[in-house]
Formats: C-alpha cells, structure tokens, sequence
C-alpha cells in the first residue's frame, strides 16, 4: 500500500523546440498515513509531479504504482486504482460548473455510481470537512459564493469522492489570510479524523513546515530534499534559495543570532519555539 | 494627487451592498502606498476607481484634478495611472516581448524610433532586457508581471497600481516585482497604490491603508500599523511574525521595541 513513482521522468512537447524535460528520473514512495509537503519554485516540477499521481500525465520514463498497481494500464483495475487519488488543482472554484453547491459537490459521488442517499451522505460529509454549513449553501449557487468559500466547495466535492489519497496543488494561492487559515484547519482536522494520505503542493515553506511531517523539495525537475522538517533548515541556505524556498522570517532569525554565537538553536520555525529559546539567554544577558 | 471624497459604489442597483461606504483618501505624488484588507473589504473596488474602470455611485474621485466621472478625461486619466492586474496570463497581448512592450506605445501614434528607444528603457528599468526576443508564454510568472509592468510604464504613467499583482506569483517571483516597483518609486519617483494580502509587503510601502467593509480601518506608517496586533487580527490580516515575536518577548520583559518590523531589526535589537 502506497504511492510510488519509479524512474519517472516527463518532457513537454517532446520533439519540438519547446522541449523541456519537466522530471528527471524520480524516484519516490508515499506510504499510507502520511502528511507529505511539497515545495519548489514555478517551474520546479512540482505540479508535473503531482499530476502524475492520479495518471492525468503519464510519464515518458518510468512507472507508477498506487497500491501496488501499475496505473499506466488501460486495463479496469489500472483505472479503478486511479480513482484512489483525489486531486484538488491550483484554483479549484475555476472547475466550478452545477446550479447548487450540492450539485457539484454531488457531481463525483453520482458519477462513481453511488444512490441517492449515498450521494446525500457524501455531500454532507464533504461539505462538513470543507467547513461549509450543509443547511446553509446546500442550495446556493456556487458563483454567489466569495473566494474562500468557492474553494471550499470545490475541495468539497473531492472529499465527497472519499479517496484514501488526496492532493492538493497551492489550496490557499490568492485567498486572505482568513480563508488561508480556515482551509488548513480543514485540511488539518480531514487529516486527523481520517486516515487520509495528504499531499501538499505549496509555494509557501511556513505553511508547509507546519502542516506536514515530511518535506521534498523539488528543484529542476528533481527532488532536492526529502525528510523532515525541522532538517530543512539544516540545508546550506544558499542551496535553499538556489531552489527557490525563502525561510520563514523566524528562521532566517534565529541563524543570524546563532551565527553571530548566541546560544539558540538555528532551526526553529515558530514564534512560540523562538521565546523559549531567546529567553534564557535575553534574561541573563 | 488622486482624490477620492466620500466615495460610496454599490454593486447592482442602488439598494445593493456598499462595497466602498462613504470614503475620503488622498495619495499624494510620490507616495508609495499599501492597501490591505480581507476578501470583500473594498480593495479592488477602490482601485479600480482610481483609473475610472469604475465610476462612483455618490461622491468623486480625482486624479490631478481631472474628475473620473467627465468622460472627456478618460483617456488622460487612463494615461496617468496604469493599472497591474492579478492574473499574469490575462495581461499579455503580442507573441514577442518587446512586442508587447510596443503596442500601447503603438496604439497612441509614437513615432516607431520614440517606440524603439522607449521599449528598451521600460525593459531595462524592470530587468527583461535579455528577454526580449522571447514568447511572453515562456516567462515565469515574475517576468510576466514584471512584463505587464514594463508595458504599463512605458506609457509614462504619474501613479502605477497592483492590484494583487503578486498574489499568485512563488515567493521569488513576488519579491522580482516587489523590488522592480521599489526602484521605480525610488529612481522615477513613480506614486505607487499596492494592493495585497501579503504583509512582508506591506511593510515595504511608506504608508499601510487597511480597509474594512468599504471603509478605512487604519492608515498610517507601517511601524504605526502593524504593532496594532490585535486590531489587525479582528480584521482579519496577518501580523508579521517578526512583530508577533517583539510582542511575545515584551510580554515576558525583555525589552524590545513594540514596532519592529524585520529580522535585521530585531537582530539589532538583540544584540545591540
């Protein structure tokens, strides 16, 4: 059980002067239970990666299993296992398309084949985890909706669909930070009440460090990094920024102190760490 | 000076929600301003007065004097202030990148070595002269706002402003455009009017405008904003995390000023 990418490689317009190989053999396994973030700069393949995830790309190199099971196949079982992977892309409220929120977000479940009172289950369901009252916007038009909530109806309807795997490409790009803040809780709290697979495609090292539990950094179409969070930021800065990831402003602080010999530790990422560790040393100073 | 007097713009007919509700705002020449504000407080709806993309329900908006509402001043307000919109791929009109540098020059009759010369000077002043034999469709999403930019000075614009023009650019590519608008301010003296959800930039503006529901909530210096932790936070906006760490250390004595800003601050601070 898990996602794998095995020898993956991917070229854009293959043949063409646009050439561009987007993913330079890829080597990558994502077991059951994890809450895997993914960052790079526009450009570093992480959406090339991900798209590969649920066979909407299929590589020009290499194999994917989910489960075990070569999704690259026309055969039933390839394209049953590829349901497995629900995948929330960049700007998801663009996708919107029915007359009611419980039209859309009903959309997948019916389309599996699901009865009526299945389908209201998982409407319900879908809209609870997304933080959208079902009462409420059950018989809205989803283009009445603002930003932050058109977007939570349309992860909605991918958690509808209940899939084990679940993808999200840049889920807060362009919302305030109100918005930002409600879909990762949402995302947050579907992690912890399910035994959900999640994988973050984010732009922003903050939120990412803080949600995930694993890190790859993508650069150039390969993975970088891949591990920890808090090991990071033990990378070589300039190799960081080489790849496009900015540390978050604490970070960036407390290795200039400890670089300058301040008894602090470099690789802290919140506020509250950041007390604890310039107290002792503030107050005694 | 774009002056704006107790602006009031409904959506819809009258009866509709105020999106902007009885405001009054001077952005004097050479300010370099930030607009912040949650989704819905007004942001865009006020920009877009600035350049007459939308006309006022009640109250007016000027810009050096020439009143958004006569029509006879559209095309020269138009020229004084350029607008930079959110989505990178909806600004880009020709194949080429000088190409789309050129067309606005094109469209009002310069003569082609003015257009020449002035595609080169934009190009440079925003970094995109070695790109400019390229297909616009190629560029990040940096250089293609650094594009729209380039496209919007050339026509020599007095006020320039983003309207979220950062907000769906990588980090990298928001601090290409945040330091290309720093040195047009800073060497052109170019007035910038920056709207954003981002508040590391915010704190580069000179003054920080907040909104809420279609009214001014604060404005001040960015020192003057943003140690207001809790004000903001009601209204929804982030509080940098640097300020939040000040406030946090003053809570438990050690003393650090209330309004800093930036690591280098706070580092200073630290270790004086």
């Amino acid at each position: 059980m898990s996602l794998e990418l095995a020898g993956v490689s991917y070229k854009y317009s293959p043949d063409t002067p646009y050439e561009r190989l987007a993913l330079k053999n890829i080597n990558l396994k994502i077991m059951p239970g994890e809450f895997v973030g993914i960052i790079g700069h526009t450009g570093s393949g992480k959406s090339t990666l991900v798209q590969h995830l649920n066979g909407l790309l299929t590589p020009t190199e290499g194999r994917i299993f989910i489960d075990g099971v070569d999704i690259g196949g026309k055969t039933p079982e390839a394209k049953g296992t590829r349901r497995k992977v629900g995948m929330v892309f960049q700007y998801p409220e663009h996708q919107l398309f029915a007359e009611t929120v419980y039209a859309d977000v009903a959309f997948g479940p019916r389309n599996a084949g699901a009865d009526e009172a299945e389908v209201e289950a998982r409407v319900r369901y879908g809209m609870c985890f997304a933080g959208l009252n079902y009462e409420e916007f059950k018989d809205r038009s989803p283009f009445t909706l603002s930003g932050g909530q058109m977007r939570r109806a349309a992860i909605a309807g991918v958690i509808a669909l209940q899939p084990p795997y679940l993808i999200l490409d840049e889920p807060t790009a362009g919302l305030d930070p109100r918005g930002r803040d409600e879909i990762l809780a949402g995302i947050r709290r579907l992690y912890r009440e399910s035994r959900l697979t999640v994988v973050l495609v984010s732009h922003n090292m903050a939120e990412v460090v803080r949600m995930a539990k694993r890190i790859i950094v993508m650069h150039g179409g390969g993975i970088l990094f891949d591990g920890p969070p808090g090991a990071v930021f033990a990378q070589d800065q300039q190799l960081l920024e080489q790849a496009g990831i900015r540390l978050p402003a604490i970070s960036r602080l407390m290795r200039v102190l400890a670089g300058k010999g301040k008894p602090v530790k470099p690789n802290v990422l919140t506020v509250d760490e950041a007390v604890k560790e310039i107290l002792p040393w503030a107050r005694g100073r | 000076m774009i002056a704006v007097e107790k602006l009031v713009y409904q959506y819809g007919n009258s009866g509709g929600m105020r999106a902007i509700d009885d405001l009054t705002l001077n952005i004097k020449q050479g300010e370099f301003v930030a607009i912040v504000g949650s989704n819905g407080s007004g942001k865009s709806t006020l920009a877009k007065h600035f350049n007459a993309l939308l006309l006022p329900s009640e109250g007016q908006v000027t810009v050096d004097g020439l009143n958004t509402q006569e029509k006879k001043y559209l095309w020269d307000i138009r020229q004084k202030v350029g607008m930079v919109f959110q989505n990178p791929d909806n600004q880009i009109v020709a194949a080429i990148v000088e190409e789309d540098v050129a067309f606005g020059l094109e469209n009002i009759g310069l003569p082609s070595h003015q257009i020449r010369e002035r595609v080169a000077e934009v190009l440079q002043s925003v970094d995109l002269w070695d790109y400019r034999e390229q297909a616009p469709h190629l560029l990040s999403g940096g250089q293609k706002q650094r594009l729209a930019i380039a496209g919007v000075i050339a026509m020599r614009p007095s006020y320039i402003v983003l309207d979220e023009a950062t907000a769906m650019l990588d980090p990298l590519g928001r601090k290409e455009v945040m330091d290309t608008i720093k040195v047009l301010h800073r060497n052109e003296g170019i007035t910038v009017v920056h709207i954003t959800h981002f508040m590391d930039e915010a704190v580069q503006a000179d003054r920080v405008i907040a909104l809420q529901a279609g009214r001014i909530s604060l404005d001040g210096s960015p020192r003057h904003i943003f140690k207001q932790i809790n004000t903001l936070r009601s209204l929804g906006l982030d509080v940098p995390e640097i300020t939040l760490l000040a406030h946090a250390l003053r809570a438990e004595g050690v003393p650090v000023p209330p309004d800093i800003l930036t690591v280098e601050e706070m580092v200073v601070a630290l270790c004086p």
